[in-house]
Order: C-alpha cells, then sequence, then structure tokens
C-alpha cells in the first residue's frame, strides 16, 4: 500500500477543503504539500504533475489525480461512501450536486469585489433559505432516516455537513427553522474523527484572510 | 411576589402561555422546571402542584393549573386585546368550541412523536411500530378535520382574527415540525394558516419560544440530553403505555 495521500493546493480552503472534509469524515491521514508562490505552482506544471497544469491534485494510490469531482469520487468509493447501487449513487449525486452549487457561491464570495460583496451574500442567504435548505430538509423528513440516502453515512452528509458550517459562519440564524439539518449537523459533527477534524490544530482551514487571498491572487495569477 | 410562570418550553402548553405572556407584555418572573430532569415530579414542585403538571401559574397565593384556564385569567386580569378572547358571546363560544375538540383530538396526540424519537430511548425503550402508525393516522384526521372543519376559508381558526385557539394549536404544531414531520404537505391552507399566525405573533418571539424545541433533534443527535433522574422514569412509562 502506497503512504498517506498527499494532497497539492495552496494553504487555504478553496477547493480542496471539501476533499479534506471528506477524508477526515473517513478517518483516511493526509498530509499536504502547500504552494506558497507562483513558482512551487510552475515546478509542479513542469514536473508533469498537474494533467491540466492546475490545482487541486492529490497524490493517492499510485494516482496523481486532478479535478475535484474525480478526487471526491475516488475518495467517496474506495471509502464506501458513494451508496450501495446505481440508484443510491444517483441521489448521493444529485444531492451532492446541489450542495457544490451553493459552495461554489460560497467559494466565490472571497474573491468578490467589496463593492458587489453584500449583494452576493444576500443572494446566498435568499437561495439557502428559500431552496436548498428545504430541498435537503426535505429529503430527511420523507424517510425519517438519520443520513440522506440508504439510511448510511454517505459522502453526500459529509459536502452537505461542511456547507452548513459555512452557512453558520455567513449567519447562523438561517438554519434556525430546519431541525433535521440541525441534527445531522450535530449527529457528523460527533463521530470521534470529525471531532477532531473541527477543533482548532487540525488540517481544517479558516476562512480566508487578508494575506492569505493575497497570496493565491499572486500563486494563481488573478486580477 | 408578583406574577410567576412553572414553564419548559419544550412543552406545547407551556410555549403558548410565555409567547401569551410575551407578546402582552404582561411582567412575570420565569421559574423554569426541566422536564428532561423530571423537575416537575419533585417533592418542591408537587407542593405547589400536586398534580406534577406545567405549565403553572403563581400569582401571590393564587396558583392555577391547565394552560387554557391559564391563558383565560390573563387575558381578563390583564385585560389583553379582545380578539384573543371576544367578548362577544358567539365568537367566545367558538373559542371553547375549538379548545374542547383541541383537548380531544390534538392534545397527546401531537405530542407523540417527542416520545417515540427522543424521550423513550432516553430511558432505554421505544413505542411500538403500530403505536407509531396508528400516531401517524391520527394526526393526519386530525390535520384534516382542522383544515376543514375550522379553519376553512378563514385567516384564523375561528374567525378573522387570532384568538387563543390559534395559539394553542400553533404550539402543538410545532411538536412534530420539531420532530421532523412534514405536517403541511398537500395542505397549503394549514401552511399558510401557521405563517399567518407566526408573522401576527412576531418572527423574534416565535424563534425565542421555538428555540429548545427546534433544537432537541440536534441535542439527540448530538447526545447532549441526560438520562432523566429515575424518579421521573414512573411518570414517563406510565405516560408511553397511554399511547394508544
Amino acid at each position: 500500500m502506497a503512504g498517506k495521500p498527499m494532497l497539492h493546493y495552496f494553504n487555504g480552503r478553496g477547493r480542496m477543503e471539501s476533499t479534506r472534509w471528506l477524508l477526515a469524515a473517513a478517518g483516511v491521514e493526509f498530509e499536504e504539500k502547500f504552494i506558497e508562490t507562483a513558482e512551487d505552482l510552475d515546478k509542479l506544471r513542469n514536473d508533469g504533475s498537474l494533467m491540466f497544469q492546475q490545482v487541486p491534485m492529490v497524490e493517492i494510490d499510485g494516482l496523481k489525480l486532478a479535478q475535484t469531482r474525480a478526487i471526491l469520487n475516488y475518495i467517496a468509493s474506495k471509502y464506501n461512501l458513494y451508496g450501495k447501487d446505481i440508484k443510491e449513487r444517483a441521489l448521493i449525486d444529485m444531492y451532492s450536486e446541489g450542495v457544490a452549487d451553493l459552495g461554489e457561491m460560497v467559494l466565490l464570495l472571497s474573491i468578490t469585489p467589496p463593492g458587489e460583496k453584500e449583494a452576493k451574500i444576500a443572494q446566498i442567504k435568499e437561495r439557502t433559505l428559500n431552496r436548498y435548505f428545504p430541498a435537503f430538509e426535505k429529503v430527511l423528513k420523507s424517510h425519517g432516516q438519520d443520513y440522506l440516502v440508504g439510511n448510511k453515512l454517505s459522502r453526500a452528509d459529509i459536502h452537505l455537513v461542511e456547507l452548513l458550517y459555512y452557512v453558520e459562519e455567513l449567519d447562523s440564524s438561517l438554519i434556525a427553522n430546519f431541525p433535521l439539518l440541525k441534527a445531522l449537523k450535530a449527529r457528523v459533527s460527533s463521530f470521534p474523527m470529525v471531532k477532531k477534524f473541527l477543533q482548532p490544530g487540525s488540517q481544517r482551514k479558516p476562512p480566508l484572510d487578508e494575506e492569505s487571498l493575497e497570496k493565491a491572487r499572486k500563486i494563481f495569477k488573478l486580477k | 411576589m408578583g406574577l410567576e410562570l412553572y414553564l419548559d418550553l419544550l412543552s406545547q402548553p407551556c410555549r403558548a402561555v410565555y409567547i401569551f405572556a410575551k407578546k402582552n407584555r404582561i411582567p412575570f418572573e420565569l421559574r423554569a422546571v426541566d422536564l428532561l430532569k423530571g423537575e416537575q415530579v419533585s417533592k418542591h414542585f408537587s407542593k405547589l402542584n400536586s398534580l406534577q403538571k406545567i405549565p403553572t401559574l403563581k400569582d401571590d397565593d393564587f396558583v392555577l393549573t391547565e394552560s387554557t384556564a391559564i391563558l383565560i385569567y390573563l387575558s381578563q386580569k390583564y385585560h389583553t386585546d379582545d380578539h384573543w378572547y371576544p367578548a362577544e358571546l358567539q365568537a367566545r363560544a367558538r373559542v371553547h368550541e375549538y379548545l374542547g375538540w383541541h383537548a380531544d383530538f390534538i392534545r397527546g396526540t401531537f405530542g407523540v412523536m417527542l416520545w417515540t424519537k427522543v424521550l423513550a430511548p432516553l430511558i432505554g425503550t421505544q413505542v411500538p411500530e403500530e403505536k407509531v402508525c396508528r400516531n401517524r393516522t391520527a394526526i393526519d384526521e386530525a390535520l384534516d378535520k382542522l383544515n376543514a372543519r375550522f379553519l376553512g376559508n378563514k385567516p384564523f381558526l375561528t374567525g378573522q382574527q387570532v384568538t387563543l385557539a390559534d395559539l394553542m394549536a400553533l404550539e402543538e404544531m410545532m411538536q412534530p415540525f420539531a420532530l421532523g414531520l412534514d405536517l403541511y404537505e398537500g395542505r397549503p391552507q394549514l401552511a399558510s394558516w401557521h405563517k399567518r399566525v407566526e408573522t401576527f405573533l412576531g418572527a423574534e418571539l416565535c424563534e425565542e419560544a421555538h428555540r429548545s424545541i427546534m433544537s432537541i433533534l440536534e441535542w439527540n443527535a448530538s447526545k447532549t440530553i441526560p438520562t432523566p433522574a429515575p424518579e421521573a422514569h414512573p411518570n414517563m412509562l406510565k405516560r408511553l403505555s397511554r399511547i394508544p
């Protein structure tokens, strides 16, 4: 067996955080090699390690996997977090993509110009309250089980709980009228590996501060 | 001394009394009685109310139990707005008509899910599947009657304005709602009514009063609810056996 998975990204949430969450919830220890400068990124490209010259990239089981979805799919399959048949998988995919849509809006907030930020936040809150939270609460209500799919923990639950934490950071009152979402968040958060991941000093990354944002801009040559 | 209200906001009638007092700015001392700890069966509380039930009201030396009686007492003593408990004969009769039906078909029925999902497991037992199903049917039938016979096309249960009936009903609805039941699926009129009542009461007051019950599943999932004291078990088991 190869060693621990090695995550290549900058030291921030970005598009790698969902992978960190999934590995943590699956109880898999992983290592990280942080890209600190544009030169670090160039080196990875020149080494031929990045299929599409982009990160995230995860070295796992002899593979150099790029593309976030591919990485998450592999980890979910490997650790039995992807349902028991193709129908369950379809539901898991549907729920995960829904989470990703709202998650993308949150992700892009950090690079939204200050003048447009307020409007974007209002839009996120509106979508959360009127579309995404009711949709997931309805799923949980419909079968009354502890997890979204197949009465068993899957990647969908982990992705959703991760998102619930981001929404909480934005506005902790949004979840107030969604008792089943609150329960799911509490349930997944109480798993030993997740509990550890949630504690300070873990590999979970904080929101991007000004300094880290500047660093990321330089690495990825963003405006 | 003044007015004291003995309440636990996990309880539907307690919430109705709490919301009524707060909405009408009635000054009172909140005396928390922790149901999960079994404080209502404690010697201390039993001295106040030998029925071992909350809500209980203590107004100087006057002790009163039963939420309906408490609500009516407060509305009269503090001269709350007429719409709560209208003076007009027939309007008032409608409120009592609802509360009578409520006592038979809503009370006891809408609280069962808290027992099945949280309280019974807490003391190491469970409600048989047969009873769970029967309860769901009873809830469905009650909701249909609530919708058709009481609400109909009116904005509120007994007429054009909010009364004690709406408050008591709302708080009963919150119980299964907080336990994850989709009460209003296919019942848009009831859903609108629910929103209407909450809007009237005010979002902030509702959020405050509903906070504990809305968090009960969360507490349950994170295993932070302490096991009820042994003295509370016999009462709890008795209550469980009364579930049809």
